[in-house]
């Protein structure tokens, strides 16, 4: 058997080069094993097509249009069409002073979690909203152990889930249907190079954290939230290992 | 119609069509539902973002695998803790949803164990439909060695599912 059309018979039995059908034709070992390949894209096909995403899921993918602004392309009227040399250069030297000071800024609160998770809390909103899951316990149970916890019992108002980054600190992030709107949670490993406050607060979020094993938990929450029922359920159904 | 309109129907369009295939490949590429359906929302938000861009409809399916395979790396950007021990969930989550029959159980367990640099081409190949040089195009590789790791995936798999596949 030629060895090069074994090989495409192997890795592309829908193959249609003429010589190759050609090869199929005269050689029946080739042909057999060209009719195996087959049968096992149409295993492959059968056990991905079995895989479908969710309704719920797919009303979220249509909804992100309905939530998020696209970004549109400005019409060519409306493009600079001359140059101003003079305004641009002011413009860089605004642009190199403020992001002088935000960088100040950031590298002051670079180490601080809290700051973080209030932040990070107001990046993932969009998600957050629209999220109306109720992940498995076992799912969840499965993460959580990664941080030396696990959950008792499942929590009702437990609505998404995810890992994410805390300034390379692989944590765990979960968001809880509040009163006021959605409550996040993160539990994140300690780690002696970052500092965390016990209470913190921005414009439009407040948060809490407290000890956890060898983890700490944060609690964030819109201003008009109150965290305490959380902090308690949490505390009710953590349990170390 | 106005303009927004119009991308928004674009969009549906986009979902409609894409969304199941996209899902399995993110589903086999990440091998844990919970994180493939993270990756595709993040892959449609970018889409819809940047709806504007896309002239060529036609282009759509390798326009959104590409920025979901971008997203797929961005995760290993990251430290990833105990990416390993994600497989088996996904296994034993189908083997709950689907009682799939022992073969193709073994045939999924099977797929997950194969390098993601042979299973990658593979679903590309069952999955998107894509011929050699597609995949070649999409993967940003050389032709011949896409048909290498295809011919070898399913060696493998051919080995493991008991066909022969002998010479």
């Amino acid at each position: 058997m030629n060895n090069d059309f074994y090989q495409i018979a192997i890795s592309d039995p829908d193959c249609q080069a003429l010589d190759f059908l050609q090869a199929i034709k005269n050689d029946p070992t080739l042909a057999a094993v060209m009719k195996q390949s087959k049968q096992l894209n149409q295993q492959l096909s059968s056990t991905f097509s079995q895989l479908e995403p969710s309704e719920a899921f797919s009303k979220k993918l249509h909804g992100i249009c309905n939530e998020s602004p696209v970004e549109l392309n400005k019409p060519q009227s409306e493009k600079k069409t001359k140059a101003y040399p003079m305004i641009a250069l002011a413009a860089s030297f605004f642009v190199a002073a403020i992001s002088f000071t935000l960088w100040k800024t950031n590298f002051n609160h670079h180490n601080n979690l809290s700051v973080h998770a209030l932040s990070h809390s107001a990046h993932a909103e969009y998600f957050a909203k629209i999220s109306n899951e109720i992940p498995s316990l076992q799912s969840v149970n499965y993460r959580l152990k990664d941080f030396g916890n696990q959950l008792s019992h499942h929590l009702d108002n437990l609505v998404w889930f995810k890992n994410c980054t805390f300034e390379g600190v692989d944590s765990l992030h979960l968001v809880l249907n509040g009163k006021q709107g959605r409550v996040n949670v993160y539990v994140i490993p300690k780690n002696q190079e970052f500092s965390i406050d016990k209470q913190f607060n921005s414009k439009n979020y407040h948060g809490v954290a407290k000890e956890l094993g060898n983890a700490y938990l944060l609690i964030v929450g819109e201003n008009d939230e109150r965290l305490q029922p959380y902090q308690q359920q949490l505390s009710n159904a953590l349990i170390s290992i | 119609m106005n303009r927004e309109q119009s991308m928004k129907d674009k969009y549906h369009q986009l979902v409609n069509q894409y969304q199941r295939d996209l899902f399995r490949y993110a589903v086999w590429l990440t091998g844990d539902k919970q994180v493939a359906e993270d990756i595709l929302q993040e892959t449609f938000l970018r889409a819809w973002r940047s709806i504007e861009q896309l002239n060529d409809i036609d282009a759509a399916k390798s326009w959104l695998i590409t920025i979901l395979r971008r997203e797929n790396a961005r995760r290993f950007e990251r430290k990833q803790l105990h990416m390993v021990d994600v497989d088996t969930e996904l296994i034993v989550d189908q083997h709950n949803a689907y009682e799939a029959e022992q073969q193709q159980d073994q045939l999924q367990q099977s797929i997950m164990m194969l390098a993601s640099e042979y299973r990658e081409p593979l679903m590309l190949q069952v999955i998107a439909g894509y011929s050699g040089d597609e995949i070649a195009k999409q993967l940003n590789m050389n032709k011949n060695t896409v048909m290498t790791r295809l011919f070898r995936a399913k060696k493998q798999l051919m080995q493991i599912m008991n066909i022969t596949g002998d010479e």
